[in-house]
């Protein structure tokens, strides 16, 4: 049953995929689809929740074969066309001696082994996965429903707080691994990242070598904290692969106007809604660049506000259900009345200032951002890669400011626990990939890594040409 | 009279079929092949120099490779068969003991009483005094403290008791001969 589900899951990504495939590179085919099938199949539970159809395997799996048939047939003609381009992509192509690349991966490799066996080994005994989504997900395993008795619990749900209330990405896919007998569900989260690191590297592959991509990779999975992470099961890295990818794909979408890239861009969006409410950040970010494009008429308004509709109405939809189906009025953590804090303004830029530059954190990630953001200046200058840091700077500036607004200033500025120290350390996970996809993708370091596929390799690079 | 063959060099118009054939000449087969080689070796040395020195120099990566990544491996080689419940005391303590022997030791409909705060402080088990953090390893089996027995409609319904000591025993009917100070007991009917 394990092996159908998970199959299942896969063909509903792959229906998107379908519809999607003509610009994508074989190891974006292949890695897309269980990630999307993933955020699929949280989304259809949660739909199946709302008209209460109990949360079964059996049910799980024929609502997949249902959502999938109906995507695949509103583009079977596309099969044969995919087929074929699969069959294009894998001709065995010109031996590549490069055994630097070669080694990076073996390296990569190993250290993903290594902390997998060490995610596999132990117990999930993170306190937000604890008293949070991952106690849920044993809910929703058990009673097939989401607004199970944890929910109607009125003791619990106050000791639990508000790791109870995140969207349910995790507690839907947890809860399918405890509803098929498995002991711990974190294979999933390896899985995710397994899957995101392929993507990852294929979607640097598109802008630079092979070299390039992998020792970008390399940099984003062995950033310390994020790799640590790893061996959890938490929400913090799905969310960063979600909203990363779909940051990337908005991007490239923006560069290319295939509206492939935007397709996916807005799923993987849906997707990091459906994991954290704060990755609403994102939405803010693409907005601007959405409404630049309509108002250059390179997009329509109607295909403008359909993308931002799915990940919006998540936001919203999961939030009334909170509120209206669940029952629970949150308790807000924001300050009820604004006034402007100079103090305590320059206190949150201080110590998140400390945050990035912690190298026992974030290893090189921050400092190379900002380093090459220097290098690069006469290019960004010329617009080179413009939008990108528009997006990276407008979700991390509100992401920031939505601590400042938090009342318990003591609990605030905590160490070891306090929100700072934790959820806001852990939400920067987002910005680690796009910070190094902006190191290895920007003119300066494209140029260099152009002159080495160029030079040794032979091969033709293509650097990004910039739209204004 | 026949005319003079001049040399000719490639131009722009030479043809894909002439391009490639230079391509492949020898030499430049050979200097393709001292620059990959070149490329390999410095590149190499480049590359594990760096690596090293991030791995060796930023503490991040030092943590993440040396203590963090090569400690697990370390204790998982040493226990690869580890059970469940040695796992969850290694992690979170002792008091995790109390939490698997009410799995253990219930149905999975029970509805259990644990002590009071004050005696589970008392026996330096704070975590479990955490509602949730302890429903989470006794799921579905429910729990009501002691402290909330006005409060919490579940407590007239309890199946069980954790007794402490020789706090709750009178609650039950059970005989026992163990000496063990933790027992997780049915209560009278």
């Amino acid at each position: 049953m394990t092996a159908l589900l998970i199959v299942l899951i896969y063909i509903s990504g792959l229906s998107i995929v379908l519809h999607t495939y003509k610009p994508l590179s074989i190891l974006e085919k292949f890695s897309i689809p269980l990630l999307l099938g993933c955020f699929i199949t949280s989304l259809l539970m949660f739909l199946m929740s709302l008209v209460y159809i109990p949360l079964t395997i059996l049910n799980i799996a024929l609502t997949l074969v249902l959502f999938s048939a109906a995507i695949i047939g509103m583009g079977y003609k596309n099969i044969n066309l995919f087929y074929q381009s699969l069959v294009v992509q894998i001709k065995p192509t010109k031996i590549r001696i490069d055994f630097i690349w070669l080694g990076l991966l073996a390296f990569g490799m190993l250290l993903f082994y290594q902390i997998s066996l060490k995610g596999l080994f132990w117990p999930i005994t993170e306190m937000d996965a604890v008293a949070g989504y991952d106690l849920l997900a044993k809910g929703i395993a058990e009673e097939k429903i989401l607004t199970n008795s944890i929910f109607t619990n009125k003791e619990l749900v106050l000791s639990c707080g508000p790791r109870l209330f995140y969207p349910p990405f995790l507690s839907f896919i947890n809860s399918l691994a405890y509803s098929l007998g498995y002991e711990t569900p974190k294979l999933i989260n390896i899985v995710l990242v397994g899957n995101f690191l392929i993507l990852f590297y294929a979607l640097v592959r598109r802008f630079s070598g092979p070299l390039a991509a992998m020792l970008c990779t390399l940099l984003v999975f062995i950033t310390p904290e994020m790799f640590a992470h790893v061996a959890f099961s938490l929400t913090n890295y799905p969310s960063a692969i979600f909203s990363s990818i779909a940051i990337i794909y908005f991007y490239i979408f923006f560069q290319e106007r295939d509206p492939a890239y935007a397709i996916l861009s807005c799923l993987f969006l849906s997707g990091s809604m459906m994991i954290r409410s704060d990755n609403v950040v994102f939405i803010m970010a693409v907005t601007p660049i959405i409404a630049l494009m309509i108002y250059k008429k390179e997009v329509k308004v109607g295909h403008g506000l359909a993308y931002l509709a799915l990940p919006v109405l998540i936001f919203f939809a999961w939030n009334l259900y909170i509120k209206y189906v669940i029952g629970i009025e949150q308790n807000s953590f924001f300050v009820k009345e604004f006034t402007w804090d100079g103090e305590k303004f320059d206190k949150l830029w201080k110590y998140v200032f400390g945050l990035i530059t912690n190298k026992s954190l974030y290893g090189l990630s921050f400092y190379a951002f900002f380093t090459f953001l220097i290098i690069n200046i006469y290019f960004l200058i010329k617009k080179d890669m413009w939008a990108f840091i528009f997006m990276f700077m407008v979700a991390l500036i509100p992401y920031t400011m939505i601590y400042y607004f938090i009342e318990d200033e003591a609990y605030l500025f905590a160490e070891g626990g306090g929100w700072l120290a934790s959820g806001y350390k852990r939400g920067l996970f987002s910005y680690i990939p796009l910070a190094w996809f902006y190191v290895f993708v920007s003119k300066g370091p494209s140029l260099f890594f152009k002159f080495i596929e160029e030079k040794i390799f032979e091969k033709k690079v293509r650097l990004i040409e910039q739209k204004e | 009279m026949a005319k003079k063959l001049k040399p000719t060099t490639p131009t722009k118009n030479t043809t894909k079929s002439e391009q490639k054939s230079a391509n492949t000449s020898p030499v430049k087969k050979d200097n393709q092949i001292l620059k990959l080689v070149a490329f390999n070796a410095l590149g190499g040395i480049g590359m594990i120099f760096f690596i090293y020195t991030i791995f060796h120099q930023v503490p991040g990566y030092k943590w993440m490779y040396f203590d963090m990544l090569k400690g697990n491996m370390k204790a998982i080689a040493k226990n690869p068969d580890m059970t469940l419940e040695k796992k969850h005391m290694q992690k979170l303590g002792g008091e995790m003991e109390l939490l698997d022997k009410i799995k253990n030791e219930t149905p999975k409909d029970a509805i259990i009483i644990m002590p009071t705060t004050q005696m589970l402080t008392d026996i330096k088990a704070t975590r479990i005094q955490n509602f949730a953090f302890s429903y989470y390893f006794t799921f579905p089996r429910m729990l009501v403290y002691e402290d909330n027995r006005e409060k919490d409609s579940l407590y007239k319904k309890a199946t069980h008791i954790l007794t402490i000591g020789q706090w709750g025993i009178d609650r039950t009917d059970a005989t026992f001969d163990s000496n063990n100070p933790f027992r997780v007991l049915a209560l009278k009917k």
